[in-house]
């Protein structure tokens, strides 16, 4: 796997956002920058039926926040990853991985494509009241027009974080 | 009301305009003090009144002055939509404002002087120009202390009845005068001690104020960034020390505690430096750091009932939707919110983070806690936090305990950040071996 990926540089979290839309394309729903208890979830991928819900988080350095994020997003969503550019998401598959495993989050690395590289799994976090309390927010946001992801990164850059649909298949 | 008789440091809390009475009435041994802001003790002033009278602890009202020399739509209402409750937007995205708020209005139209009411009605930020003439001044200063006197000095005549029966339970209930522990002198934000900034004129607002304020002790405000602060606290300290302050309300704008130990170590000395003159030190806006700071002298602390531990002066707070409840842990000197990180870190799990506070023992799992239990765990937790200090807790001690809990886990993930309690150790443990 370490092979297909070639060097990619990054120079804001949201850049990560199209390989990542591109991996998760057979969801119909993207949702970012999702409400969620004071905080907010980078992205959040579901089927129209909004069922099973994969949250995203993203990060270019700070693995630790990211990971810590995507552990409380485990409340609401039944999978959960951290997202970050490969070369750190690989040292973290080697140094780190026991700690991924035991905290069922889920890695992807970002390169010019993403690709999981340790799967997110179900925990016993879960709650069902919160699932319902993001379904609930992201069914909102369905009836909304979606966006490119430029809208994202203006909405970020303006400190201004606005749940944005995104569109699933990037331009 | 004299200072709170017990030993140092203070702990007062700041009447917010959430639902807080019962806490304060059910917890009132838990802390020594109560702050009112200015607004809400000119817009609710009956309840206040009540609230204070009844209550049978020091206090003084802040009288927010500063407020006015910011930019002019600060007391302005963020616009909300009525189906959403969020605030409407324009169409460059920019938050909406509308009137000046109803409870500044009251201020400023009954309470405070023409000039204030000029400068509002004219939209524009107040400057120390508009106190060029010495009569405005005076004008100001006796309405500020005039406000401060007398809004919440006299509780309603209904509740008369009730000082005899309060006298003979030994609790002190006084309906015919309940003056405030100290005036607050009118303060803007120091960001230069030239001719040209507001430091001039906040001695002479200090000057006049003790001139008036009789036998009630006036504090002076120190509104100053760590920059200024870092620069400039022992000429503050003196130059308001010979205007007559009785005592320094310090706020460093914009500090907050998870800051570099730079930072820290610049707030832990102006401390120390206004300390030795030899009168007491309040934080304005503290959290768990004021505890550490107790060893540079400080003799109290103000902050909400879990909220409102730092601020920034700037600040245009809108408020979307209610704070989520949250829930202190000691050990760790920090809050975790409920819904989320409490129920996913599951704190219970963690035996050295347990309390044993009358409330966790009913809810040992701090998930079930609603908003008033968590905050009444936080009046309970700080109380022993300062009977801890004022049984003489040493400040190598402290430091070690601080120490000990960010070794234990630092390197766990889910309680991160705690990098604070390093830096408040290396703070306490640079100094001597008090």
């Amino acid at each position: 796997m370490r092979n297909t990926l070639s060097k990619q540089y990054f120079s804001r979290e949201v850049e990560l956002y199209e390989p990542l839309l591109q991996l998760f394309a057979e969801r119909e729903l993207t949702v970012a920058e999702v409400p969620f208890f004071g905080k907010h979830i980078d992205l959040l991928f579901a089927s129209r039926t909004l069922i099973s819900l994969y949250a995203v988080e993203t990060k270019l350095r700070d693995w630790r926040n990211a990971f810590k994020q995507a552990a409380l997003n485990q409340v609401a969503a039944q999978r959960s990853y951290v997202a970050l550019p490969s070369p750190l998401a690989l040292r973290l598959l080697d140094q780190e991985k026991e700690l991924f495993l035991e905290y069922n989050v889920g890695l992807i690395a970002v390169n010019k494509t993403a690709s999981v590289i340790l799967p997110a799994t179900r925990n016993g976090c879960f709650s069902l009241r919160h699932y319902r309390v993001l379904k609930e927010t992201i069914k909102k946001a369905q009836s909304k027009k979606p966006k490119k992801i430029g809208v994202v990164a203006d909405a970020i850059s303006k400190r201004t974080k606005t749940m944005v649909v995104l569109q699933t298949r990037a331009d | 009301m004299p200072f709170p008789s017990e030993p140092k440091p203070w702990s007062f809390y700041r009447l917010g305009p959430t639902k807080e009475k019962e806490l304060f009435k059910r917890h009132r041994d838990t802390y020594d003090g109560v702050v009112i802001p200015a607004h809400i003790a000119s817009y609710y002033s009956k309840f206040c009144s009540e609230f204070i009278g009844t209550l049978g602890k020091p206090y003084f009202i802040d009288p927010l002055t500063f407020i006015f020399s910011n930019d002019s739509s600060q007391i302005r209402r963020f616009v909300k939509d009525k189906n959403t409750g969020r605030t409407k937007r324009d169409r460059f995205g920019n938050k909406k404002k509308g009137d000046v708020k109803r409870s500044y209005l009251k201020l400023v139209e009954n309470e405070y002087c023409e000039k204030i009411k000029e400068v509002v009605e004219e939209n524009r930020s107040l400057n120390p120009n508009d106190f060029a003439d010495s009569k405005i001044m005076e004008q100001f200063v006796n309405k500020v202390v005039q406000f401060q006197l007398t809004k919440l000095a006299a509780i309603p005549d209904k509740y008369k009845k009730y000082e005899k029966y309060a006298k003979m339970s030994g609790r002190d209930m006084s309906v015919s005068g309940n003056p405030p522990m100290c005036l607050v002198a009118p303060y803007f934000p120091i960001t230069t001690l030239n001719a040209r900034g507001w430091y001039p004129t906040n001695i002479k607002l200090i000057q006049a104020t003790k001139a008036t304020s009789g036998t009630i002790p006036t504090f002076a405000v120190v509104l100053a960034d760590t920059t200024t602060l870092a620069q400039h606290s022992k000429q503050i300290a003196e130059d308001y020390s010979k205007a007559g302050t009785d005592g320094y309300l310090l706020w460093p704008d914009g500090f907050s505690s998870d800051q570099d130990t730079a930072a820290l170590r610049i707030i832990f000395d102006s401390v120390t430096e206004f300390s030795q003159t030899g009168k007491p030190v309040i934080l304005m806006y503290g959290d768990a750091f004021s505890l550490s700071l107790h060893y540079a002298g400080l003799a109290g602390f103000a902050c909400g009932i879990c909220y409102g531990e730092k601020k920034l002066s700037t600040q245009d707070v809108d408020i979307e939707g209610g704070i989520p409840p949250r829930y202190y842990i000691r050990r760790l000197k920090k809050k975790v919110q409920i819904e989320t990180e409490a129920r996913r870190i599951q704190i219970d799990q963690y035996p050295d983070l347990a309390c044993t506070c009358e409330i966790c023992q009913r809810k040992p799992d701090p998930v079930t806690l609603d908003d008033a239990e968590s905050r009444e765990h936080f009046m309970l937790t700080r109380a022993q936090e300062l009977i801890e200090l004022r049984n003489g807790l040493t400040r190598q001690q402290y430091a070690g305990i601080l120490r000990d809990a960010y070794e234990e886990h630092k390197n766990d993930l889910l309680l991160q950040p705690i990098g604070h309690l390093r830096n408040w150790a290396d703070i306490l443990g640079a100094g001597n071996n008090e």
